[in-house]
């Protein structure tokens, strides 16, 4: 299990006055701070918090801070006076929590090859990582992609596909929507003890009612829709796990009918490409 | 070496996520006792915050107190604003050498 903490300094104006960075801070109403973060914690952290830098000596000992709400993605931070009557406070706050290990950069996406360009391929690009759990008891796994922009289920004729093919070599759809929740990623995946699954996300253009030309564009030349999310990929499993990860990139690049000659353009050759990426630490990942 | 133990404990006792490394239990209303698996060499540096009480009506002055601390364990106190013991829901943090 990789760790994560965070810590801040926080003015009473719910400026952060000195932090590790990694959060945002809110200050929605009086005595009332909400902090978001960023990445998310892979479960709920650990959050202590102090009254610091109230300016004079003149401050109660019991001029305290409680955090009555705290999730993977945020806390919320009281502070008030010693009669408890909420005011806004600068205070101090240390986040303890697990967090998903980083382990290398991805992009996943669909789009012409240079944007706005009409008569050159158009690529679509899926991460791929396959996982060998190398221990002789079974292993729960939380893959996280953190990325600007973040994913999105669908733009237009682009579709997201989270897909995972079991140790049984069964391949299904992850459902996006439980994909995208936050953290983003695939979330408590169970492999057997020295088996293997391979967990895939990639952006495709589909056809669609909508707009069935974007995929055999009626005047020729290249779809110019476009969706991609580049970032962090990282994983996290339980303290003792072993794991062999491997992760690829896949490319399939489409050609179409140059835009002046086509009345009715259609892809005229595809040609694809697949290639390893090296990872933070080297394929085996123990936690 | 120094060593990070942490927690978010709710008000039953059971742990909602941690470092490992220690165990909880409640021996009356609203007082903790954690005990470290490994002992610290010298007794560690604990801060504790009550955290997950449920709502923001929470009042900014429910504290957390932690009365004993030694090598092997530490004693949490939650309660109300007015100092009566409650269990509560918290977040520590202890740090030490091992």
């Amino acid at each position: 299990m990789a760790t994560l903490r965070l810590w801040g300094s926080i003015a009473a104006n719910g400026g952060v006055s000195n932090s590790s960075g990694g959060f945002t801070v809110s200050n929605p109403s009086t005595g009332i701070y909400v902090i978001h973060f960023s990445p998310a914690f892979t479960s709920v952290p650990s959050i202590v918090a102090t009254q610091t830098n109230y300016g004079s000596t003149g401050e109660a000992n019991t001029d305290g801070a409680a955090a009555p709400l705290v999730s993977n993605t945020s806390a919320t931070i009281i502070t008030g006076d010693s009669k408890g009557s909420k005011q806004n406070r600068a205070f101090s706050f240390v986040a303890i929590g697990a967090a998903a290990r980083p382990l290398t950069s991805f992009e996943v996406l669909a789009q012409p090859i240079a944007p706005g360009v009409p008569d050159i391929p158009y690529v679509q690009q899926g991460f791929f990582t396959q996982i060998t759990n190398t221990d002789p008891s079974p292993a729960t796994v939380n893959l996280v992609y953190e990325s600007s922009p973040g994913f999105i289920a669908s733009n237009g004729p682009i579709m997201l596909f989270t897909n995972m093919i079991d140790q049984t070599g069964a391949i299904m759809q992850y459902p996006v929507a439980t994909f995208l929740d936050a953290p983003v990623g695939f979330k408590n995946i169970s492999i057997p003890a020295g088996d293997t699954i391979l967990l895939g996300v990639q952006y495709l253009l589909l056809p669609s009612a909508q707009n069935p030309s974007k995929v055999t564009p009626a005047t020729g030349g290249t779809p110019q829709n476009s969706q991609a999310a580049r970032g962090m990929f990282s994983l996290n499993a339980a303290p003792g796990t072993s794991l062999m990860v491997l992760s690829t990139v896949r490319q399939v690049f489409t050609n179409y009918t140059p835009a002046s000659t086509s009345t009715n353009a259609v892809v005229l050759d595809v040609s694809e490409a697949a290639y390893s990426v090296p990872l933070a630490g080297g394929p085996l990942v123990t936690f | 070496m120094s060593t990070t133990l942490w927690g978010s404990i709710a008000a039953n006792a059971t742990t909602t996520s941690s470092s490992g490394g220690y165990s909880v239990a409640s021996t009356s209303a609203g007082i903790y006792v954690i005990t470290f698996t490994t002992a610290f060499r010298q007794a560690p540096a604990i801060v504790a915050t009550q955290n997950n009480f449920g709502n923001t009506s929470e009042d900014n002055t429910d504290g957390v107190a932690v009365p004993l601390v030694s090598t092997t364990s530490a004693t949490v106190i939650t309660g109300d604003a007015s100092g009566n013991k409650q269990n509560r829901g918290f977040g520590f943090i202890a740090i030490g050498n091992t």
